[in-house]
């Protein structure tokens, strides 16, 4: 598995951990000239962009470690765009980090409301 | 998902209460301080984490919040390592917390999760019994110290897990070594019976220690002015236990307390001359320590090479000498430290040491020698009741067996009769000692015989006595008559005291025996 697949894997997991948890799918992968929203869910009028971070084996770092607050106010900014060009008018809008770990079967560890 | 624990923070030498809540909440994981942490608080969020997991503990993968009530008061030293530790496992469930709100904790973490000795440890008990609290938790090292407070519990801890292990029930400390109440004689390593000679000397510091006096010596090197003054603690009446436990509670904010219990010595510092204001008086970044002068504190002061100290550095001394205090002003408030101590100055008479020894020729150039004069004097030497020449021993002096000089011991026992008398004397005036009288009212004090009145009255005219020049006579002759167990004194009394006061103004110097 290469790098790309791995990514793919893990927001396919993370994806399936928000559809068990009752969310549906708005969004994956949404693009624009900033950067890139991994995923977009939605439940009720709760709106969550989800960042997620993908780790082969058990590793000693937890993807989460890779949001700085850089990447934080970026993925505000993509939030507002996203926003801007859909026509969903959620009541409230959530981050979330999912960190996910690539063992036999993907383990998926959700940091609601991450920043 | 909620944790508080007390801990105390120590400012000056006072212990001040101290709430840490701990809150875990959403977001990721990151401990959050609030509160007025100083610099070496923050530094705790790095050791904390570590410390917990290697403890066999788990740090919660989540953000947790951490603050320091009252928010009003900057928090400084390493102490909090602990109490966040365990306000952070509080909040987690990670043992029982009914027993918790009994205890103070303070203890520095390592990264392992042992506690590590911990600076002010007794100040943090004193304040934990005062705020009637049931006991404290400390590290290992510090058991000792923590001890002295009576009807407190001390949980001398050697790690996290253990104090972890004590509330779940799982262990329990070990009885506490009390450092055995040695005797005072037996903890100076030096005695007066060692310096050979010096009659004059001998006699002069053991007025200055029974009357309360600071004391001048001025002599060329090798003199043995170093070798006096060390020995003047140890003539010095026995600490009680209350001014004990003030020395020791400023040597263990000071982190100088080796891990013993009650210091019982007498304290004697003896400064560099090249000192800092800092280092004398007490200040620092971030938590203010105690200075020189407040670690002399029931103890002696000696400043060899006097004049050579910074000018600030000496004028600084005004303040501990007349309060016996020093207040170092922050920007986040005032710091006071207790600093009543005996001050020894001692000096060259000349930059190259030799003028007026006998045997010696002085090389000083007449103006260098004004100007070397000119530092000693000034307001601070108006606090220095004794000036007394000390001259070099000849050879033959040193080599003559005059038969054992008195020991410590012997003269203590006076010294600590004739200081019994003085408290009597001032009980309802509030002084201690000879030396604390002030001018006004030693002339009522003194009183003198009519032949001493005819004396001091020739002797002002003569000897061009000033006011305070007279009063500090006065002193040091009723220390004198005191000695010699004389309700009045005597014109043999007055004319000792006349002896010393070794005149720096004076082109030549006085010489006295």
């Amino acid at each position: 598995m290469d790098h790309l697949a791995v990514g793919v894997a893990g927001e396919r997991a993370a994806l399936s951990h928000y559809l068990s948890l009752g969310f549906e799918e708005v969004a994956r992968n949404w693009r624009c000239s900033f950067g890139e929203l991994d995923l977009v869910v939605l439940r009720e009028d709760l709106l969550v962009f989800c960042e997620v971070k993908t780790r082969r084996g058990h590793g000693l770092s937890y993807g989460f470690d890779a949001v700085t607050p850089s990447k934080m106010t970026k993925l505000r900014r993509l939030a507002e765009l996203f926003l801007l060009e859909s026509n969903l008018r959620p009541s409230a809008v959530r981050f979330d980090v999912a960190s996910v770990e690539m063992r036999e079967r993907p383990v998926v560890t959700l940091f609601a409301d991450a920043f | 998902m909620y944790g508080k624990v007390t801990a105390v923070v120590v400012i000056g030498v006072r212990g001040h209460l101290v709430t840490v809540e701990s809150s875990i909440g959403r977001g990721l994981p990151a401990l959050c301080l609030t509160g007025l942490p100083g610099a070496s608080v923050q530094d705790a969020r790095e050791r904390v984490r570590p410390a917990v997991e290697s403890s066999g503990l788990e740090w919660p993968l989540r953000r947790v919040v951490v603050n320091l009530s009252p928010v009003t008061i900057r928090k400084e030293g390493p102490g909090l390592d602990l109490p966040i530790a365990m306000s952070v496992l509080a909040a987690t469930s990670q043992f029982p917390t009914d027993e918790l709100p009994g205890y103070a904790f303070a203890a520095e973490l390592s990264l392992k999760g042992e506690l590590m000795p911990t600076p002010g440890i007794l100040a943090v008990a004193m304040a934990a019994k005062r705020r009637g609290l049931k006991g404290v938790v400390a590290p290992e090292a510090n058991a000792a110290e923590a001890s002295l407070v009576e009807g407190l519990e001390v949980v001398a801890a050697p790690s996290l897990s253990a104090v972890v292990a004590f509330f779940r029930g799982r262990w329990k400390p070990g009885p506490i070594e009390r450092s055995s109440p040695c005797e005072g004689a037996l903890l100076n390593a030096v005695d007066l019976a060692e310096v050979r000679g010096q009659a004059q000397a001998r006699r002069a510091l053991e007025v200055a220690a029974a009357g309360g006096h600071n004391l001048l010596m001025v002599g060329p090197p090798g003199s043995g002015k170093t070798m006096l003054a060390r020995r003047l603690p140890t003539i010095l009446p026995e600490l009680t236990r209350d001014e004990a436990l003030e020395v020791t509670q400023l040597h263990s904010v000071a982190g100088l307390l080796d891990g013993g219990g009650l210091l019982l010595a007498r304290p004697f510092r003896s400064p560099h001359h090249s000192v800092s204001m800092a280092g004398l008086l007490g200040g620092g970044t971030g938590l203010a320590r105690p200075g020189e002068v407040s670690l002399a504190h029931r103890g002696v002061l000696f400043m060899d090479e006097f004049n050579e100290f910074r000018r600030d550095a000496i004028e600084g001394l005004r303040q501990p000498l007349e309060e016996g205090r020093v207040v170092v002003i922050r920007a986040m408030g005032a710091v006071e430290f207790p600093s009543s101590f005996m001050l020894v100055a001692a000096a060259n008479p000349c930059p190259c040491g030799h003028r007026g020894d006998p045997g010696r020729v002085c090389t000083c150039p007449e103006n260098r020698i004004e100007s070397y004069r000119h530092k000693l004097s000034g307001p601070l030497l108006d606090r220095i009741d004794i000036r007394l020449s000390v001259p070099r021993m000849t050879p033959a002096e040193l080599m003559s067996d005059q038969g054992a000089a008195e020991d410590s011991a012997t003269v203590r026992a006076r010294v600590e009769r004739v200081r019994a008398v003085q408290r009597r004397r001032y009980r309802e005036l509030g002084f201690t000692c000879n030396a604390q009288v002030p001018g006004p009212l030693v002339r009522g004090c003194a009183r003198l015989s009519s032949e001493a009145e005819v004396l001091l009255e020739a002797a002002a005219e003569t000897l061009h006595l000033s006011g305070r020049g007279f009063d500090r006579v006065l002193r040091v002759s009723r220390t004198i008559a005191d000695l010699e167990g004389d309700d009045r004194v005597t014109a043999t009394h007055l004319s000792e005291a006349l002896a010393y006061r070794a005149d720096l103004e004076n082109r030549e110097p006085v010489h006295v025996g």
